[in-house]
This record gives structure tokens, C-alpha cells and sequence, in this order.
């Protein structure tokens, strides 16, 4: 009989991604250490002629301290995303759109952008962002089809979750903010008490967008 | 102030669509010779894994590459809707294996949006762009583009 399903999978879940969570936090405490100064070389060599070969200016990188847009008291926009709680702060965000029926696969693209959806005659670029956040080893076998797509970057992106939760009114001093040496970019911060990341979702675009996430 | 013409119709083309994993795609009717059914196709030795190997068209060996495998797609047995698209990429002549050919379209150039611009991906540099008809998605292929110099040269040399 199947009756009875298993719970502690799902408590394992649990577990995985709150301990997830707190590694964001910890890596967070841990960046607060300066880098170490590279030595410094007055040496004048002759410069090669080089050719500028134009290239897309990499993301921004960010200063230590909330973002512009949290200046102040700010809100964002919970859901879930493979369990995984995440946030978009409301300024940021473009809508959001029931999972379109319809998405077109483009080929040659990997598993993190699952194709386009047509929004009012615009192409929303669907993206995992599960792939993104979680390891590969955190990502759960069996997933719930996405319900709903964030949009993001004047609509240009959807990000597939897994369900729209609340909106949260937060200080800027609740969210431990990411720091230059963070190893995850797209991470803007983290809310302390409700376990939850804040996409940095300028970055997010524009590394989507280039392919380049340093 | 200079008279504008009233008929400058956008610049449209000519479009071949065909199917592939449940998606239409489109490639420019000018590169389109001729329509096959799938015919004995004689498997080469040491190809690249997208090559499905060689056919006799009319005299003039034609190399046959699966559509499927070069995009990426999963394979699929070849069935009574399947064809081969004769295509002619700079003087070069092929074979594309696609799931099954749908019609002829006409495409304004300001109907195809740009291909999506998704990471630095080289393996979808052949996607031209996407139009939207009737309210699906048809990829644009850019033939020129499906296969690099070097597969070119490869393909021809089988």
C-alpha cells in the first residue's frame, strides 16, 4: 500500500536547503575579511599595441552596503523556487505571469534557459532559475511544475518558480547584504530572519544576458 | 521634404518550415533545392555524430546530416512524415533530416525578432531569430550558420 508516503524525504529537503541557507549567511559573515593587497610594480615596460576588440562590458560589480534601491525601507516579492525561499525587491520586478502554456525550447541552449513565452508580443526568456541558485546536488529529483514566471529587466526574463508566496516590507538593516569577494553574484543579500535570498537582479540579467558571471 | 512611397512594403521572404521535436522552424525557401523522402541513407565511417551518412541523389553523392543531433534534440526514428531537405549553403549541397516539412510562409524582415540573446553559447549561434504566427513560435535558422568553416569543410571532404 502506498498510503503511507515519506515524510522524511521531504524533512530531508528541509534540511538540505535551510542548511543551504545558512551557508549563504555564513559565506556572507565570512566575506567580511578585506582581501589580501596585491603587491604593487612601478616597473615601466613597453605596452603592446593591442587592437580593443569590443566586448560586453562585464557586470557591475558592487560596492559593500545595500544597493540603491535599499536605500531606504524597501519590499519585495517572496516565492519559492524548488523549495528554496527567494525574493525580488518590488522595484525590480515586471510582472508576474501564470506558467505560459505554451514555451518554445531553443535548441542549442542548456537546461538553465527552457525557451521563450510570447507576453503581450513581447519573448519572455524562460529561465530556471532553480539551476542557478541550488547546486546540482541540491536540486530535487522530482520538482513541481513551475506555477508562475518573474518577470524581470522590462519583462525580457521569466524566472520559473514554483509558486508566488507574500510580499515583506523590510530595513535595509534586516539583510545581511553580499559583499565585492561573494562567491555567488547573483545574490544581493539575505533576509536573516526569514531565511530567504534577495536576487541582485540588474546582475542577474545582464550575466544571463553575456553568459558571464564574474 | 522628399515624397514617401505608400508602397514600400516591408522586405518579406520566402520561408520553408518544417518540424522538429513538436517546434516549427523556418529556413529560407532560396537555399531549398528539393524535398526527399527518406530514402536508404549509407551510413560514413568515422563521421562527425551528426552525420547521418550519404544518399545517391540523381548521380551527385549528397552527405545527409540529422537536424535533430545538430540542435542538440533527441534522436528519433525516422517515419513516413520524416524528409530530406536538400539545402545549398554556399555552392555546398546537403541533406537536413527533419521530423516532417510543413508549408511555404512569407516573413517580413520586421516579423523575425533577433535570436534570443541567452549567454555566449556558440551552439545556437545558427538561430536567426523567432516570428510569431498564429500565436507559436517559428525558429529562423540561418543554414549558413548550422554548421562552423571547419564542419563545412569536413562534410564536404566525407
Amino acid at each position: 500500500m502506498s498510503a503511507r508516503r515519506q515524510p522524511p524525504v521531504l524533512m530531508e529537503e528541509q534540511q538540505a536547503l535551510t542548511a543551504y541557507l545558512d551557508g549563504l549567511l555564513q559565506e556572507i559573515a565570512e566575506e567580511e575579511k578585506p582581501p589580501a593587497a596585491a603587491p604593487e610594480t612601478q616597473e615601466r615596460v613597453p605596452q603592446p599595441i593591442v587592437r580593443p576588440v569590443p566586448a560586453p562590458p562585464p557586470p557591475e560589480k558592487k560596492d559593500h552596503g545595500p544597493p540603491p534601491w535599499a536605500a531606504e525601507r524597501f519590499q519585495c516579492l517572496i516565492f519559492r523556487v524548488a523549495g528554496l525561499p527567494l525574493a525580488v525587491p518590488l522595484v525590480k520586478l515586471n510582472g508576474i505571469l501564470k506558467m505560459p502554456q505554451q514555451i518554445t525550447p531553443m535548441p542549442g541552449h542548456g537546461p538553465l534557459f527552457m525557451g521563450l513565452a510570447q507576453h503581450q508580443g513581447q519573448q519572455v526568456k524562460v529561465v530556471d532559475i532553480a539551476r542557478l541558485v541550488l547546486p546540482a546536488d541540491r536540486l530535487p529529483e522530482q520538482r513541481p511544475s513551475p506555477g508562475h514566471l518573474i518577470l524581470i529587466d522590462e519583462a525580457r526574463w521569466g524566472l520559473a518558480c514554483d509558486r508566488v508566496e507574500e510580499t515583506l516590507t523590510l530595513d535595509p538593516q534586516s539583510v545581511r547584504w553580499r559583499t565585492p569577494q561573494g562567491r555567488r553574484p547573483w545574490l544581493a543579500g539575505t533576509v536573516t530572519r526569514q531565511l530567504c535570498a534577495i536576487l541582485d537582479v540588474d546582475y542577474l540579467a545582464q550575466a544571463l544576458a553575456s553568459g558571464r558571471w564574474d | 521634404m522628399a515624397k514617401e512611397s505608400v508602397s514600400t512594403a516591408p522586405e518579406a521572404s520566402q520561408y520553408v518550415t518544417f518540424r522538429l521535436a513538436e517546434e516549427t522552424y523556418a529556413i529560407n525557401v532560396m537555399q531549398v533545392q528539393e524535398v526527399l523522402r527518406v530514402s536508404e541513407i549509407a551510413p560514413v565511417p568515422g563521421a562527425p555524430h551528426y552525420v547521418l551518412g550519404i544518399i545517391n541523389l540523381r548521380g551527385n553523392v549528397v552527405t545527409v546530416i540529422d537536424a535533430r543531433r545538430r540542435m542538440g534534440l533527441s534522436d528519433k526514428e525516422p517515419d513516413d512524415a520524416s524528409r530530406v531537405v536538400i539545402i545549398e549553403v554556399s555552392g555546398q549541397v546537403i541533406g537536413i533530416l527533419v521530423d516532417s516539412v510543413a508549408e511555404v510562409i512569407e516573413l517580413a524582415a520586421k516579423e523575425v525578432d533577433p535570436a534570443p540573446n541567452v549567454g555566449n553559447d556558440e551552439s545556437s549561434k545558427y538561430i536567426q531569430g523567432v516570428a510569431s504566427r498564429d500565436g507559436e513560435l517559428t525558429i529562423v535558422v540561418d543554414l549558413n550558420k548550422l554548421l562552423t568553416d571547419e564542419e563545412w569543410a569536413e562534410v564536404a571532404n566525407l
